[in-house]
């Protein structure tokens, strides 16, 4: 589950990447997030993988606040987001099986472990015969299937993908999205910033969080943050505590 | 990849950048080790002077055998006194008639009496010598002391100056050393800034980024010690012959082997070490 709960995020000319954004996206949803560019898609993705911190309202990710994420365990945190970039992000030196690899290498898994989770990963988006083969020498569809199957890698909890589909034709656009609604399926939560028409056609019938100049404009199918998590209950617990004891003092 | 392969595929991948650091390295070390040679060797001459009696005191010639070994008596209880020895007239003689075995003339003019005995004084370091010539100066029954001061002085002075020269040419060498492997491994993290983005936003550790530069920076020290070392033995094995010629009675060479696995593995740490230090550093500075 993720919350946003009135989360604002402001860069030193005093432009808001966000602002006062809330939603509530629960486990297993694929959501699309648009709005054209400089609307706020890759701010909320930095402030998920907490590269930005927000400077008002809190944002909770699987029971956890970001801000209580102690720096040490950010690279924990990090693992359980697989992002996609709309410019694949891969490593240019590494072929196909290595990138694929890197993830679980950083995360420190065994090398039998590794091969056997990268070909199933390799099987899922029709790369099996591109193992070997690097960046340069992949069309723009490959590079994204390699992308999404590293962010699957993992195998976390949600996916970002941001602008997945920037860099490529219709067919191969469709191509992705259907992998993306297959990984959904699979009960992986997934997020999926664009302005592509094309992707918004093919997916009109999903939940839409629509941005505007940071601001939430529009959330199709929204969700009530009806029952609090226990965690932020508990907190208002103490709070409330806290009150009481220094108005007995008082 | 594990991060010491990584370390290798990043040396591979630049390899002049690699090599200037090598040779770097190996200057440092190669500089290191040939002055810890030399100052071991020099403090080795310097025990040798030390060992030989360095302070001689001319008795009276009237003075009396007792007189002569009473004097033994109380220069040898010093405590910066390692050892004496008498020489009698008697001995000073026959010391005499050997050195002037080939002038007949000369032997039969001398005869014991006209010899003075004398006292050979040998300290535990060669700061006391001073302290013995008064001791002997201030005795009635020495006539005079021979003391060869300008000498020892020269050799200490020298002993002191190598050791400064060393000590410098290894610090400006090894900050040399430190800030060409830094400003390379700083080059090579700012080649991989997007690479090093990538790993972040996959969740890697600091550790994982930064290993695969702290590594090369040992492999840097590593290998600069391991041939600093090689062409410093090679030198020594070729200078051989002629220290031994130089040096005369002097027995420094060969150089125990205690001594070289001492050298190799405190100076292969050290390289390590510094190795090891400028890549965290470069890699510290650029991710900040």
């Amino acid at each position: 589950m993720i919350i946003f709960d009135k989360v604002s995020k402001k860069f030193f000319n005093d432009t808001y990447g966000v602002k006062k954004v809330s939603f509530l996206i629960e486990d297993g949803e694929l959501v699309l997030i648009t709005g054209p560019t400089g609307s706020g898609k890759t701010t909320l993705m930095r402030l998920i993988t907490k590269e930005y911190q927000p400077d008002e309202g809190r944002i909770l990710f699987n029971d956890t606040y970001l801000e209580k994420i102690k720096p040490r365990l950010l690279p924990d945190h990090r693992r359980k987001i697989g992002v996609i970039f709309q410019d694949y992000r891969l490593l240019p030196e590494s072929n196909v099986w290595e990138n694929i690899a890197l993830p679980l290498l950083i995360a420190g898994k065994s090398q039998k472990n590794i091969e056997e989770r990268v070909t199933d990963l390799l099987k899922l988006v029709h790369l099996e015969n591109k193992a070997n083969l690097f960046l340069k020498e992949l069309s723009g569809g490959e590079a994204q299937r390699v992308s999404i199957a590293r962010a699957l890698a993992t195998a976390p909890a949600v996916i970002f993908a941001d602008e997945p589909t920037g860099n490529l034709d219709q067919e191969t656009t469709l191509s992705i999205i259907r992998l993306l609604k297959k990984i959904n399926e699979l009960g992986t939560t997934v997020l999926l910033a664009t302005h592509d028409v094309v992707v918004l056609d093919d997916l009109k019938d999903t939940r839409k969080i629509e941005l505007k100049d940071g601001e939430l404009i529009s959330d199709s199918h929204k969700k009530k943050i009806k029952s609090k998590p226990k965690k932020l209950k508990d907190e208002k617990k103490k709070l409330n505590l806290k009150k009481i004891k220094r108005k007995i003092k008082e | 990849m594990n991060p010491l392969s990584s370390a290798f595929t990043n040396i591979r991948r630049s390899p002049f950048q690699s090599l200037t650091a090598i040779v770097i390295t190996t200057m440092t070390l190669f500089v290191a080790y040939f002055f810890s040679l030399i100052i071991l060797g020099t403090q080795q001459i310097l025990n040798y002077f030390e060992t030989r009696p360095q302070v001689i005191g001319f008795f009276e010639l009237d003075a009396s055998t007792s007189e002569i070994n009473q004097v033994g008596q109380q220069v040898q209880q010093k405590s910066y006194v390692n050892d004496i020895k008498l020489i009698t007239q008697e001995e000073a003689l026959s010391v005499y008639r050997m050195e002037n075995k080939d002038d007949p003339l000369l032997l039969e003019l001398v005869t014991a009496d006209i010899l003075p005995a004398s006292i050979e004084v040998s300290a535990d370091e060669i700061s006391s010598l001073v302290q013995i010539k008064n001791d002997l100066e201030t005795l009635d029954e020495i006539e005079e002391v021979v003391f060869q001061q300008d000498i020892v002085d020269s050799l200490t002075n020298w002993t002191t100056s190598l050791r400064y020269i060393g000590i410098a040419a290894v610090m400006v060498l090894g900050l040399t050393s430190f800030l060409i492997i830094t400003a390379l491994v700083s080059m090579k993290v700012t080649q991989r800034k997007n690479a090093i983005q990538i790993m972040k936003f996959l969740g890697a550790s600091s550790w994982f980024i930064k290993a695969p530069f702290f590594f090369e920076g040992v492999i840097y020290g590593l290998v600069g010690s391991l041939v600093g070392w090689g062409i410093m033995f090679v030198a020594l094995l070729y200078l051989t012959p002629w220290l031994k010629n130089f040096l005369g009675t002097i027995s420094l060479l060969p150089v125990p082997w205690e001594i070289f696995a001492i050298q190799l593995s405190t100076g292969t740490l050290i390289a390590i070490l510094l190795g090891g230090f400028s890549g965290m550093t470069a890699v510290k500075r650029m991710m900040k």
